[in-house]
């Protein structure tokens, strides 16, 4: 699969299937939701991330379990 | 309304901030040191871990995994519950061991893919049924190869070098549209069948899926798939019209698709996307809700299930603060960004990587990471793709971003699952950005969960006897009763039981054959007689671990078991290891003896003379001084020396003893196993020695014992392929050997689907499908000891072409003796 780029995909363009059309008012609130959830997820990413992920998944490794 | 009953179990990730894997060793010693020393419980009975005051099961699994398992719960709001107390539970140990033992800090994670060395690890689901297993895969494996989109956790294809996002990590681990291991060749459907409860029920085991930290995607996966189980008990066949031409791939392209709009092949014809196959199984419980094998919650979950595929038809934005892997998606669609990298690039770069092959291997340490150094020192490849290149306007060493990224967002999934406040997934989730929660779910009900069991069910009835016996020193626990030092023990094996059973007499005192470890042994034997050796492996290891603790008879019973079940299971060193232990010094008994020569029989594609000769010189001098020798070794020994002296071959009197022996067994005991095989081995000879006839009816005979019985495994193994030898019609001979695979295959016998295989290439070669039987044949030879010690098995593949082409073997032998 490929990434797209968010703010050039509307909603049904995202789907395979068509969706019900809605309302410009509700888009625009999807896509404000959207942003601050994009800028808080960011801020708690690089607050979590080590700075060093090839390091840190070294570190992390693990046996094959089930 | 039917009662339903599932639970789930964990196995965790976890990491020591400052150090590496070899130095974690001692820490989950600790933490279940403290485990023990905090926490209400008894210990397991069988294997090693505790039971909670809660009902769940938590311990140390494969690969020094924390498992935690919930306990039985007859609702998937229960479950969701159970799960995140689970989680509360093991993230409080990991606090309190911190400062207990003085360990550096112990993160869990749920996250069941390790990017670096490409292992992988399980999130189990368990749903107890009252139908026939055979049902299940045909119904339920659709289901589990679209559900997906409801239920991956999402995250990067473990094995592409390049940015590659996947519905489901885990399912990038799956070969398979079914498998009989956990470990390895991992399929949609696991045909493990330990149903951990009294005849009548049995248990559907999972493997296919992941952990989910969204609550509505826990309810879905859970809830779902148990109302698909509950409707293919109630005979409705939820899955016929959707049925999968090859589900493996389907999944693959469903698993690689965020639009839902790649679709699958029906065996009946056309395609369907992953989408349309869950409206189709919602629609059919929704229309089937009044059955009598829906249970009481069908509707409100039916409700959620629908509400949730409404807005997957809407598109990412419409669930990505509701399910894993679109949260994931957007986050990482967000890194991308911001890493300066368009979608057209990223399919660019992906592309190039795609070139430096895939990381397929689990072994540690085996798989550098790819680096930008290897990616620029690789000239000729990267030639190929100079034009498209230089018309996005990248330069080469922009790779490095593109490597460095990669690990940024690997580093993000394995902290996207931790445990606790620090966790991505609970830090959005306490600012207010996640709409996943369910009804019934609350941190109240979460906390009340780590120390209450279920009101309903034998988890209840657990629970109590936990907090009411915990501290003695004498009680154990398992998920099918209590039981005490003296052997006594409480019968949970209902899983809805009503009240609190009685104690129960110890296994010497038990005269009704009611003790779980004779029900057991019992079982066991059947499926040995059947030809279910994983099934009789898997149960024998529960009885194996208590080995010291049971009566004697019944440990030399569980020892001589597991020398058969490994014999036949390709395991002989563990099979030979049992009987040592067996013996315990003296050899000199005429059915160890027997036993040894079985194993040494069985251990590889023919019979191999210079390992058995000793021992069977040694039975035949028991047995002229055992004045009456039971008539099982009667049978079995003349087999075993027929076996002998045909390799070395004395044909005419191989055929002399195997006619005697059947004499003896047709009066005393027709129906005998061994008795049907001898049979078979006669057929042969007298085939060889040109009386097809009599090799026929020898062949008819020990079918119709076999089939009667319930041999399964036998005549798989031993009569099927032998009629496929001497049958004229090639259509004929070509379905009696798929009849033998699909048994075998049922059964999990993999050293018989060897011999089947094989004969298969040798009677019908077709290029492409040799291809295919060596790759398989190859994978075989390098999982099982039997087959990698095997002469013949070697020889074979290093003389492939010659073995397919019809070349006979030395001696002019038509089969190369086997």
């Amino acid at each position: 699969m490929q990434f797209r780029e968010r703010q050039q995909e509307s909603p049904a363009e995202n789907a395979g299937v068509p969706g019900p059309s809605e309302p410009n008012s509700q888009l625009d609130s999807i896509r404000a939701e959207g942003s601050a959830f994009l800028a808080a997820g960011n801020a708690i990413i690089d607050a979590a991330l080590s700075g060093d992920s090839q390091a840190f998944l070294q570190a992390n490794r693990q046996q094959g379990g089930q | 309304m039917a009662e339903r009953m599932m639970g789930l179990e964990t196995e965790h990730g976890f990491y020591v901030e400052g150090l590496d894997i070899d130095q974690r060793g001692g820490v989950l010693e600790k933490v279940m040191r403290v485990a023990r020393k905090r926490m209400v419980h008894l210990p397991a009975c069988h294997g090693t871990g505790i039971f909670l005051a809660n009902g769940s099961r938590f311990y140390i699994d494969t690969g020094a995994h924390p498992e935690f398992c919930t306990p039985e719960v007859d609702d998937p709001w229960q479950l969701v519950r159970y799960i995140c107390a689970g989680d509360l539970i093991l993230q409080r140990l990991a606090e309190e061991t911190l400062v207990a033992e003085q360990t550096p800090e112990i993160v869990f994670h749920k996250c069941h893919v390790d990017y670096r060395d490409c292992s992988t690890w399980g999130c189990h689901e368990n749903f107890a049924h009252r139908g026939s297993p055979n049902a299940l895969p045909a119904q339920l494996i659709p289901h589990l190869a679209s559900r997906l989109l409801i239920c991956g956790a999402g995250g990067l294809d473990p094995h592409a070098h390049g940015i590659e996002f996947v519905l489901s990590p885990r399912a990038c681990h799956l070969h398979g549209a079914t498998c009989h291991s956990s470990t390895d060749s991992r399929g949609i459907y696991h045909f493990k069948d330990e149903s951990l409860s009294c005849p009548g029920w049995s248990r559907l085991h999972l493997l296919c899926g992941e952990s989910v930290m969204s609550h509505r995607a826990m309810l879905l996966k859970a809830g779902t798939t148990a109302l698909v189980v509950a409707m293919i008990e109630g005979g409705l066949n939820p899955g016929v019209d959707v049925r999968l031409k090859m589900p493996i791939e389907a999944m693959r392209a469903f698993n690689a698709d965020t639009t839902a709009g790649a679709t699958g092949r029906l065996a009946a014809g056309g395609h369907m996307t992953a989408l349309e196959i869950q409206r189709h199984y919602l629609e059919f419980a929704e229309a089937h809700l009044a059955h009598g094998c829906m249970p009481a919650w069908a509707a409100p979950l039916c409700r959620c299930w629908r509400e949730t595929l409404d807005s997957l038809r809407r598109g990412i934005p419409a669930v990505d603060r509701m399910l894993d892997w679109a949260i994931k998606h957007s986050l990482y669609e967000e890194r991308i960004r911001r890493r300066g990298i368009t979608s057209q690039q990223l399919a660019f770069w992906n592309q190039v990587l795609r070139k430096f092959g895939t990381r397929r291997t689990e072994a540690p340490a085996a798989i550098p990471p790819l680096t930008a150094g290897c990616v620029l020192g690789a000239v000729e490849t990267l030639r190929k793709f100079e034009t498209s290149r230089s018309e996005l306007g990248l330069a080469w060493e922009e790779v490095d971003n593109v490597l460095q990224l990669r690990a940024e967002l690997c580093e993000l999934e394995v902290r996207f699952s931790r445990l606790g406040p620090k966790g991505i997934f609970h830090a959005l989730d306490r600012a207010g950005f996640l709409q996943h929660a369910v009804p019934e779910v609350t941190l109240a009900s979460i906390e009340e969960a780590t120390e209450t069991p279920p009101a309903r069910g034998r988890a209840g009835v657990r629970g109590a006897l936990i907090r009411k016996l915990q501290g003695h020193g004498r009680y154990t626990a398992d998920w099918s009763g209590v039981s005490d030092l003296a052997g006594r023990w409480i019968n949970l094996s209902d899983p809805f039981p009503a009240g609190t059973p009685d104690w129960q007499p110890s296994f010497g005192e038990d005269t009704a054959g009611l003790h779980p470890a004779r029900q057991l042994l019992e079982r066991i034997e059947r499926q040995y007689d059947s030809g279910e050796y994983e099934a009789a492996w898997s149960a024998l290891n529960t009885l194996r671990q208590i080995r010291r603790q049971l009566p004697r008879p019944v440990m030399e019973r569980t020892l001589q078991l597991t020398a058969w079940v490994q014999s036949r299971r390709g395991q002989p060193a563990e099979a030979l290891q049992a009987l040592d232990e067996l013996a315990g010094g003296n050899s000199r008994d005429l059915e160890k003896v027997n036993d040894v020569i079985s194993t040494l029989r069985f251990n590889g594609l023919v019979a191999r003379p210079e390992l058995m000769l000793p021992w069977v010189q040694q039975a035949d001098e028991l047995l002229a001084q055992s004045p009456e020798p039971p008539l099982s070794l009667r049978l079995a020994i003349p087999g075993h020396k027929a076996a002998l002296l045909a390799r070395t071959g004395s044909l005419a009197e191989a055929r002399g003893m195997l006619v005697h022996a059947f004499t003896i067994g047709s009066t005393h005991n027709p129906q005998s196993r061994v008795l049907a095989r001898n049979l078979c081995d006669l057929a042969e000879l007298h085939r060889r020695l040109g009386d097809e006839r009599s090799a026929e009816d020898c062949l008819e005979r020990a079918g119709l014992i076999q089939i009667s019985n319930r041999y399964e495994g036998d005549f798989a193994e031993f009569n099927l392929p032998r009629r496929a030898r001497m049958i004229a019609g090639r259509a004929m001979a070509k379905s009696l050997l798929n009849q033998a695979r699909l048994i075998q295959r049922r059964l999990g016998h993999r050293v018989g689907m060897v011999k089947t295989v094989l004969l298969q290439a040798r009677l019908f070669p077709s290029l492409w499908h040799n291809q295919r039987r060596k790759r398989i044949l190859l994978a075989w030879h390098r999982d099982l000891p039997m087959l990698r010690d095997c002469p013949l098995m070697n020889r074979i593949m290093a003389h492939w072409e010659d073995w397919v082409s019809g070349v006979r073997g030395e001696g002019d032998e038509d089969f190369w003796g086997m």
